[in-house]
This record gives C-alpha cells, sequence and structure tokens, in this order.
C-alpha cells in the first residue's frame, strides 16, 4: 500500500514537474516572439498620411463590369429543392442577389455615405493603410476609439455607428483590415493578425494618441486582444462583440457542472447550445471550422472564383452576411434561414459589401489572414491573458460564439461590463447599431 | 497492496466490457446500414441501357465561351512573387493554363479520343449514370474489369489504359463517377459512395457480369472496396492504386518501431515520410484534409466560382492534376513544382479534363461526394475489411496515401500483390500507364 502511494505520488510529481517546465519553455517563447513583433514594428519608418477618397477605388466602370458578369452567369443548382441544400450556399440565394445587384442596387449610394467620413493613407511596415478618421470634441479627446472590423467586412460596416459616436463627441479611427476595403493585401508574406496588431498601434501612436479604447469584432476582436496584450500600456479599455473561447479548467467545471445543473450556469440559452450537448461538440466544431480549415491551408486555390466572378464572390463571401446574421434555426430550410438574415443585415448592406470587394479586387487575398495567423499567431492567441485592461464583452443572440462571464474569465481578468442583447447578430453594427454603441459609449463612461 | 490491484484489476474488466459493448452496437449499426444499402439497391427498377454520345455534351460553343472568358479574365496575385505563393494555387499556374486553353489547345481531341469508345447510359436508382463498355474476347469474358475514378477526375483518366486493355481482350467497364463527366449530379441528396458502389454493383449485374474485377484509385478504390465488403460474391479480386489509411494496433505499433528501426518496417522512403516525423504528424494531416474538411461541409459555397469561371475551375480542381503527380520538394517553390507535376501529368490531360467539367458545369456538385461520405458513410468505411476476396494494390512514389504492408493488412487480409513502381503518381494511368495496366493483369492472371 505504502509502495503503491509512494510510485503514484513519485509519477504525479513527474507529471506535475514536465507540466511546469514546458508552461515556463513556452512562456519564454511567447516573450520572446512579442519582443521580436515590437521591435520589428520600432523598426518601421514613419511614413506620410495622406488624404484618400474611395471614388478612385469604387467605379461605376467596374460595378457595370460585375452587373455584366451577373447578367451572362451560368448557375446550375441541380438540386430538386435548391432552397434546401445541405451542401452551403442555396442557389436560390445567388441569384436572389445576382437579381438585385443588377436591376435594384443603387451603387452610387455606397460612394456617397463613405464620403461622408475623412479618409486617409498611410504606409505603416509591409501595409499601404487606410483609415477613417473622424475628430471629436475636446471633452472626448483624452477617449479616442479605433473601431477593428473581421471578414469578410470592411469599414461600411461601421457606416451607422460612425455618425451616432462623431455625434457625441468621440474621435474615432477605422483602420481597413489588410486586404479588405481599402487597404490593399501586403505583398509580401508574414503580416499575420499580430503585425496588424503593431501596425494599428503604431498609427494611433502616429496620430498622436497615446493611449485609446478599442472596440472590435472578429478578427477586430483578436486584432484588438493581441494588441492589449502586447501593448497594455495604451490601452484605456477594449470591447469586444466576439469572445474567444480558451479552454482550460473554468470551461471544462463549467461544463460539467451545466451538464447537470444548467440553469445554475448559462444565462442564455444561446451559452447552453454552444456547449452541449457535449457529446455532438465535436460535430458541431466541424462543420463550424471547415471554412477556418481551407482558409488557413489553401485560400488562394479557392478563391480564383470569387475575383474573376461577381457569382463566386456572392457565392460564398456574399453569403457569409446573410448566415452569419441568423439564429440558425435548424428546422428551416438553408434558404429560410438565410432570408431571415437578409432581413437582419439588409440586402443593400450585403451588395454594398459585395461591391466594394469586387471593385478592389481582394475576396481571394482577403482571406489569406486565416493562413497568417495559422502559420504565425495561434499559440500567441491561444496562450494571452488580459490582466489588468478593463475589458468589456457584448452578447448578440447570432453571434457565433456565446461563453458565459465565468469561462470568458480565463483570458479577461478585469470584465467591467457584459451584456446581453435580444436581437443582433455577428455583424451587430449592422443590425443592432443602438445597442452596441450603446454598450460601447457606457463602457467608456465607466472606465473613463 | 492486494486492495490496489483488485480496484485496478475491477476498473480494466469494467473498460475492457464496455469497449465490448460498444463494439457489438456498432457492428450492428454497420450491419443494418449495409442491410438497409442492399435493400433499397434491389427496389431499383432496371432501366433501359441506352448508348450515349459524348459530342452531344462536349460542345464546341461551351468551349469558346470558357476561352472567351478566359481572354477576359481578372486574375490578380497581389504578392511580389506570385510563383512562390504559400496560400495554395499560384496565379503563374492559372495564367499559363489559361493561355495553353486559348492559344494551344485542341478540343477536337478530346471527343476524338473519347469516340473511340463505346458510351451508354442507364438509370440506376437516383444515379443517371454514364459508362463505357467494351466487351472483350471470349477467352477473357470471365474476367471483366470495372475501372473506377475518383475526385476531380473523369473517364479521360482511362483514355490510354482502355485501348491496351481491350487489346489484350479484356471486357472493359468504365462509369463516370456521379458529378463528374457524364454522369450528372444527382438531384436528391443522400447518393453517397455506399450507393454509388450499389449502383456500379447493380450495373454489372444488369450488363450480365455476375463476377467481376474492380480496379480503383481515389473515390475510385473507396468505393471499390466498400462494393468488395458488401458484395463479396461478385469480386473475384480488387485492385486499388490508393491504400486506406486506417488507425489499428498494427500502424501504432508500426509506427512506433518504425521510429527506432525504420528501415526494419519501410521499404520506401515514402512510407517513412508519411508517418515521421511523428510530431509533426498533425501539421501534415492539417495540411492534406484542410480540402477534404470544406468539401465535406460546404462544398457549394466555395464552387460556385468553379462553374461560373474558368479561371475559378483552374484555381482548384485544374491544379489538383499537377499537384499530385509530383512529390512536394519543399526546398523549391510551388510553381516549380507544379511544372514537375505538369510534366508528368501533361498540359493536353489538364486542358482536357477542365474542359470536361466546364462542359458539363459540374465542378461545384462533384465536390459533394465528400459531403455525403463525411455525414453517411464513414464509420462504414472506417470499420470495414476485407478478409478473403483477393487484392492488389499498387503503390506509385508519387501517390498521396504511403502504407507498408503490414499496415495493409488491417483493411486487406488476403494481398496477392503488393508493388511497387519507381515513377508515377495519384493518377498513374496517366503517367505511368504501363506500370498500372501491368499490375491489374498480372494480378487477375495469378486469380484465374
Amino acid at each position: 500500500m505504502f509502495c503503491c502511494s509512494t510510485l503514484v505520488g513519485g509519477f504525479l510529481l513527474l507529471i506535475i514537474s514536465i507540466v511546469l517546465l514546458a508552461k515556463r519553455r513556452k512562456s519564454l517563447r511567447l516573450k520572446k516572439l512579442v519582443d521580436a513583433l515590437k521591435d520589428k514594428a520600432n523598426s518601421w519608418d514613419k511614413s506620410e498620411i495622406i488624404e484618400f477618397d474611395p471614388r478612385t477605388k469604387m467605379l461605376e466602370v467596374d460595378f457595370n463590369e460585375m452587373t455584366d458578369r451577373l447578367k451572362k452567369r451560368i448557375i446550375i443548382p441541380n438540386l430538386v429543392e435548391p432552397e434546401n441544400s445541405p451542401y452551403g450556399t442555396p442557389a436560390t440565394y445567388v441569384n436572389l442577389v445576382a437579381d438585385y445587384l443588377t436591376n435594384s442596387f443603387n451603387f452610387s449610394m455606397v460612394n456617397n455615405v463613405l464620403c461622408q467620413f475623412k479618409h486617409f493613407k498611410t504606409v505603416i511596415g509591409d501595409i499601404n493603410l487606410h483609415f477613417i478618421h473622424m475628430v471629436g470634441s475636446e471633452e472626448k479627446k483624452s477617449t479616442p476609439i479605433m473601431l477593428l472590423h473581421g471578414w469578410p467586412s470592411t469599414v461600411w460596416e461601421f457606416h451607422k455607428s460612425i455618425p451616432m459616436l462623431v455625434e457625441q463627441g468621440y474621435t474615432v479611427v477605422i483602420p481597413s483590415l489588410p486586404g479588405l476595403g481599402f487597404t490593399e493585401p501586403p505583398n509580401v508574406t508574414g503580416v499575420s493578425p499580430a503585425v496588424m496588431a503593431c501596425a494599428y498601434h503604431k498609427l494611433m501612436l502616429q496620430l498622436g494618441y497615446k493611449r485609446f479604447v478599442i472596440h472590435g469584432g472578429d478578427w477586430g476582436s483578436i486584432i484588438g486582444s493581441l494588441m492589449t496584450y502586447m501593448y497594455p500600456e495604451s490601452i484605456i479599455g477594449l470591447h469586444n462583440t466576439m469572445n474567444q473561447v480558451k479552454f482550460g479548467w473554468r470551461q471544462i467545471l463549467q461544463t460539467l457542472v451545466g451538464a447537470v445543473f444548467p440553469s445554475l450556469v448559462y444565462t442564455t440559452a444561446k451559452e447552453k447550445g454552444f456547449m452541449h450537448p457535449v457529446s455532438k461538440f465535436g460535430q458541431r466544431l466541424y462543420q463550424k471550422f471547415a471554412y477556418f480549415h481551407v482558409q488557413s491551408v489553401l485560400p488562394d486555390s479557392y478563391g480564383y472564383g470569387m475575383v474573376d466572378s461577381p457569382v463566386g464572390l456572392i457565392g460564398w463571401i456574399g453569403s457569409c452576411y446573410a448566415m452569419a446574421s441568423s439564429s440558425k434555426d435548424t428546422t428551416k430550410s438553408a434558404m429560410a434561414n438565410i432570408e431571415d438574415g437578409i432581413k437582419c443585415f439588409g440586402l443593400d448592406n450585403i451588395c454594398a459589401m459585395i461591391s466594394i470587394f469586387w471593385s478592389v479586387r481582394s475576396a481571394q487575398a482577403s482571406m489569406r489572414i486565416y493562413h497568417e495567423f495559422y502559420s504565425n499567431d495561434t499559440e500567441l492567441l491561444s496562450s494571452l491573458c488580459i490582466p489588468n485592461v478593463p475589458v468589456a464583452i457584448s452578447n448578440f443572440p447570432n453571434e457565433g460564439i456565446h461563453l458565459t462571464r465565468f469561462a470568458t474569465g480565463a483570458i479577461f481578468n478585469n470584465i467591467k461590463q457584459y451584456n446581453y442583447h435580444t436581437h443582433g447578430g455577428h455583424f451587430s453594427h449592422i443590425d443592432n447599431t443602438k445597442a452596441v454603441v450603446g454598450d460601447l459609449t457606457s463602457f467608456i463612461q465607466k472606465i473613463k | 497492496m492486494f486492495c490496489c490491484l483488485t480496484l485496478i484489476g475491477g476498473l480494466v474488466l469494467f473498460i475492457i466490457f464496455i469497449v465490448f459493448l460498444a463494439k457489438r452496437k456498432k457492428s450492428l449499426r454497420i450491419q443494418n446500414r449495409v442491410n438497409t444499402l442492399k435493400d433499397k439497391a434491389n427496389s431499383w427498377d432496371e432501366s433501359e441501357v441506352i448508348e450515349f454520345n459524348p459530342r452531344t455534351k462536349l460542345l464546341e460553343d461551351d468551349f469558346n465561351e470558357m476561352t472567351d472568358r478566359l481572354k477576359k479574365r481578372i486574375v490578380v496575385p497581389n504578392l511580389d512573387e506570385p510563383q512562390n505563393s504559400p496560400y495554395g494555387t499560384p496565379a503563374t499556374y492559372v495564367n499559363m493554363v489559361a493561355d495553353h486553353m486559348t492559344n494551344s489547345f485542341d478540343f477536337s481531341m478530346v471527343n476524338n479520343v473519347l469516340c473511340q469508345f463505346k458510351h451508354f447510359k442507364t438509370v440506376i436508382g437516383d444515379i443517371n449514370l454514364h459508362f463505357i463498355h467494351m466487351v472483350g474476347s471470349e477467352e477473357k469474358k470471365s474476367t471483366p474489369i470495372m475501372l473506377l475514378h475518383g475526385w476531380p477526375s473523369t473517364v479521360w483518366e482511362f483514355h490510354k489504359s482502355i485501348p491496351m486493355l481491350v487489346e489484350e481482350g479484356y471486357t472493359i467497364i468504365a462509369p463516370s463517377l456521379p458529378g463528374h463527366g457524364f454522369t450528372e449530379p444527382p438531384s436528391v441528396t443522400g447518393v453517397t459512395p455506399a450507393v454509388m458502389a450499389c449502383a456500379y454493383h447493380k450495373l454489372m449485374i444488369q450488363l450480365g457480369y455476375k463476377r467481376f474485377i474492380v480496379h480503383g484509385g481515389d473515390w475510385g478504390a473507396i468505393i471499390g472496396s466498400l462494393m468488395t465488403y458488401m458484395y463479396p460474391e461478385s469480386v473475384i479480386g480488387l485492385h486499388n492504386t490508393m491504400n486506406h489509411f486506417k488507425l489499428g494496433w498494427r500502424q501504432i505499433l508500426q509506427t512506433l518501431v518504425g521510429a527506432v528501426f525504420p528501415s526494419l518496417v519501410y521499404t520506401t522512403e515514402e512510407e517513412k515520410r508519411f508517418m515521421h516525423p511523428m510530431f509533426k504528424f498533425s501539421e501534415r494531416m492539417y495540411r492534406k484534409f484542410a480540402y477534404f474538411h470544406v468539401q465535406s461541409v460546404l462544398p457549394d459555397s466555395y464552387g460556385y466560382g468553379m462553374v461560373d469561371s474558368p479561371v475559378g475551375l483552374i484555381g482548384w480542381i485544374g491544379t489538383t492534376y499537377p499537384l499530385v503527380s509530383c512529390q512536394m520538394d519543399l526546398t523549391k517553390n510551388i510553381m516549380a513544382n507544379l511544372n514537375k507535376g505538369v510534366t508528368s501529368f501533361g498540359l493536353d490531360n489538364i486542358c482536357a479534363m477542365i474542359s470536361i467539367f466546364w462542359s458539363v458545369r459540374s465542378a461545384q456538385a462533384s465536390m459533394r461526394i465528400y459531403h455525403e461520405f463525411y455525414w453517411n458513410d464513414k464509420e462504414l468505411f472506417s470499420n470495414l475489411t476485407i478478409p478473403n476476396v483477393p487484392v492488389a494494390i499498387s503503390n506509385f512514389p508519387n501517390e498521396i496515401i504511403h502504407l507498408t504492408k503490414f499496415a495493409s493488412w488491417t483493411t486487406f487480409k488476403n494481398i496477392k500483390q503488393f508493388n511497387y513502381h519507381t515513377h508515377g503518381g495519384h493518377f498513374s494511368h496517366i503517367d505511368n500507364t504501363e506500370a498500372v495496366v501491368g499490375d491489374l493483369t498480372s494480378f487477375i492472371q495469378k486469380l484465374q
């Protein structure tokens, strides 16, 4: 008995010391990585900031080229029930958007809306960065806000929110994610989300903002977290609309307890549905991350058709807006869910996004961020922790990730605000602007 | 001490019992599925076999439409070094194929070659099946051969092999995989590889061939194995050019021993490199199966651009031919590797395949087989064994899966032939026709 316990005890000690050693090595590795990133960022020369007019990129002739190609489109649904396809975007949707773009959509509206704002470009490292910059009132100058969009979005995502914030006197800086909108894809490899975070940080310093608030969704949330981790001294507060999953003891404990006492653990049905049934968790992840997997390995291979063909563009990128805004009700058909998403996001907004992607020809290159992330940043993101900087999370029901406040504590140790809303999805700036802007401004009030 | 041992012993027995129960349940589940499949196949009415002329589907008009679109193509590499892209198909390749297709490729050659053979169509279940049927000599009538291609191939794959086999007097049946070539994509869901196996089997019975040889690569190898498992009484012998990777005790044992004594375990470098270094195995799998993952979840979403745009078609499907016809030399850039593959496969063959996919408009739907397999057949496939039917495997160095004979016994218990060749890849019927046809005929000789 004693022999047994000594053996087991010794074995346990061995495992613990191996785990500790591995953790220490990882910690050092990450520190090196961050230092290398920051050194590189420090070496970037300061470049001139020049005014930019979106109309120079959003040309009527390119839009007409797109509608011409749409009129001659080849779409073969093959299926008896194309609206109920289990294979991805239904042909019914592609035809719906194609018809709307060709017959009803007013392209000039996009330029008119975008030209309300002040646009600029500057070179930071390997990125020829576009950004919107609206200078606010003196009173609100101490809390400038960076709004960060993700994939496959553009600054169009914020076209309703910017006026709201500007009206309240806030200074806002909104860059276009490299490869999306008016920031061309970099022509070298290695521009990963962590590098983008350094570039965004450098931009703010260059504009004279030593401390600022970050707000982001999708890749914007991830880049915001990376930036906060690397430059905590610069960040007044971080507001994310997309949460980040970390598999730690919190997640495991919560899932085990939640299997028996769900009401004790989960605040919403969505939070519970994210983890349960646990037996189907792997299957749900397999479905959710198919796009991530291929875009992290072969983004260009699948992307040629999205630059040469507006049908290819609508078929994938153009369907993300509707799919990410829908409630994904598995009792309904694929097209019914998409129609639900169209109601939330708006067909004009879908067409605006598609028009921008088409005009700047960057649909294919936009997907490379997944490849760069997977090749360079996975360890950094999965290990980072934000211990002190105040954080706010906004929870919208049709978002893709749902975590409890408890589980969120694994990454963010200082959660100052954790709001739930009754409607809105992955693009809350489009489908519940008031709520997300309200959350942002109330968060800023709390942390001033 | 005794207490400890009893506890451990009891726990082990308990685990064995649970595993045994689970295996039993799985076995019943698989038996059930096979019975359901065969019952369904038995319910299919026999349909007329009608002659088919490929020229009715491969039209000069459609080819010209493709070259017109190629002349107006929009391809934006963005990268300083497009030939060295890590993101998938380099733009250099797409432009090279586009230029050849537009300026040099002789489309009429495709029809001329295909029309050497006798083509037919018949309806089996939900499949409007195309097949080539060449009746051989009396002497060889007892061993008719079914040639099964995979994705993204067509019967073009066998255009050099069929004449060789016909000359030796063999009877050949070569169906087009549903969704490829002249077998249209099914208009309903649920046509999985196992269902296709039943349909192929029914075709042979309908044509009067009660017992036959099955030869396949890629999905053809998988469908061949499924057919042999479900109808062992019908299959004289099974010849696969692509092996099946299964994680069983043999694979594990072999990998552990092979880590220390590789020469004891592996016959070729390719076999060793498939498993080692082990700590990079999951990384290799992640890269290799990205395409499988997305095509098993969202085949249609990424596929619209492959039907509407020949650039989209070349960018992915058109790239797979050279990609799997060479060995990836990681010291060279991707274009250099693809050039090797182009030399092996042949630019005209690449263009022939692309022309067929373009003309029949099935590139998008062709990828659905992955979806149907993943959600319906994977349990069946990963558990099947072929205990008695004689099997032959041909090992070509540039194939994508490499297993030792020892590991192959996991699936195939009666391996009569296991040949290695010094050149050739995933499409050995194109790049080492003599060897693969030689293996097939020598295998048949052994079985007679």
